[in-house]
């Protein structure tokens, strides 16, 4: 009996520890998991009113109006589909007139691309084309730029052999 | 023969009692807590799952949404629009006139500009790495060490676009 008086705070504080440890730790693990979960779902909540009363001002929007009456201009500019084989024939146009042969250049997605949380995400195409001489590149580099369907070069190769470029461009689906 | 009890030191033994009896009703605390937790994120997340879909079906028949982000998205990618000929354009007076260029390459995405070249001897290349190091337009990023052939020194730098760059 004297023993176990002698070791009883022994026991009594391995036993705290273990409560603590196996019980109470865990939970305040938990706890903080689920508070971040509900801060995150409050965040979303907040999201989708702000879109909510972002689709109910745009209604009447009298702006919006305007630019309704523009839609095809708008589908020129920003297509609502890829249009790939629309892409490749003014490619193909283009290098005709640089009386270039043609090149059919793989087109391949690229990233989504989202500007604002409030707004649809666009997506990418890209392609890479090729211009064999010095000369004139930057006619060809101007006219793909200023191509009514919004493009841009990304990147840009010169070297002797001629100038190699990445290009992209972009079309919004609706969802 | 003295009583178990009355060897007992309750004064050294008490503290450690109420430690676990107060780690027992943290304990207790915590649950109670969690399950209120719980119940409130099921409660968002099936509120939150039912507008979401409302706010779907409503975004797939709203004209008006759909034009707003078709003109914000015409809008910035104009913007961000800038001409790797015109880089280039600026960049070719920056080069010292005996380095000899082979290739330049321009990144619009990064902003960065590289440039391939070759000059007579290291002490023309020492001079073209200290004229960029210093240059108020460039920031030099990357240099790998050149190499020496054919009685040239070819070297590769690459060059990230400063603000001041393009006024």
């Amino acid at each position: 009996m004297n023993i176990l008086i002698k070791l009883l705070p022994i026991i009594l504080l391995l036993t705290i520890f273990y409560l603590f440890f196996t019980d109470l730790y865990p939970k305040y693990q938990e706890i903080l998991a689920s508070v971040q979960k509900l801060n995150e779902l409050k965040n979303k909540e907040k999201e989708i009113s702000s879109t909510e009363e972002l689709i109910k001002s745009l209604e009447n929007n009298e702006l919006i109006k305007v630019f309704s009456e523009k839609r095809e201009l708008l589908d020129v500019w920003l297509p609502q589909e890829p249009k790939r084989e629309e892409l490749l024939i003014y490619l193909g146009t283009l290098y005709n007139a640089f009386s270039l042969p043609s090149q059919l250049p793989a087109i391949a997605d690229g990233p989504e691309k989202r500007f604002y949380q409030e707004i649809l995400p666009i997506k990418t195409l890209t392609f890479n084309l090729n211009f064999p001489t010095l000369n004139n590149y930057e006619l060809f580099v101007g006219n793909l730029e200023k191509n009514v369907r919004l493009m841009r070069v990304k990147k840009m190769n010169l070297n002797p052999k001629g100038v190699d470029l990445v290009v992209e461009t972009y079309y919004l689906q609706k969802q | 023969m003295p009583s178990w009890r009355e060897n007992l030191p309750l004064g050294l033994f008490l503290p450690f009692i109420l430690i676990i009896i107060f780690e027992f009703v943290v304990s207790y605390g915590f649950d109670y807590y969690k399950q209120n937790l719980s119940f409130k994120i099921n409660n968002l997340e099936t509120q939150l799952k039912t507008r979401e879909e409302g706010l779907s079906s409503k975004l797939s028949q709203t004209d008006s949404y759909f034009i707003f982000s078709q003109v914000i998205n015409i809008v910035e990618i104009l913007k961000s629009k800038k001409s790797p000929v015109d880089v280039v354009n600026r960049f070719t007076p920056l080069v010292p006139n005996f380095v000899q260029v082979q290739n330049v390459s321009v990144d619009m995405d990064n902003n960065e500009i590289s440039l391939d070249g070759s000059v007579p001897n290291l002490l023309s290349y020492l001079r073209v790495l200290n004229y960029f190091r210093n240059h108020q337009k460039l920031e030099l990023k990357n240099q790998p060490s050149p190499n020496i052939a054919n009685n040239q020194v070819n070297f590769q730098m690459v060059f990230s676009l400063k603000p001041a760059f393009f006024e």
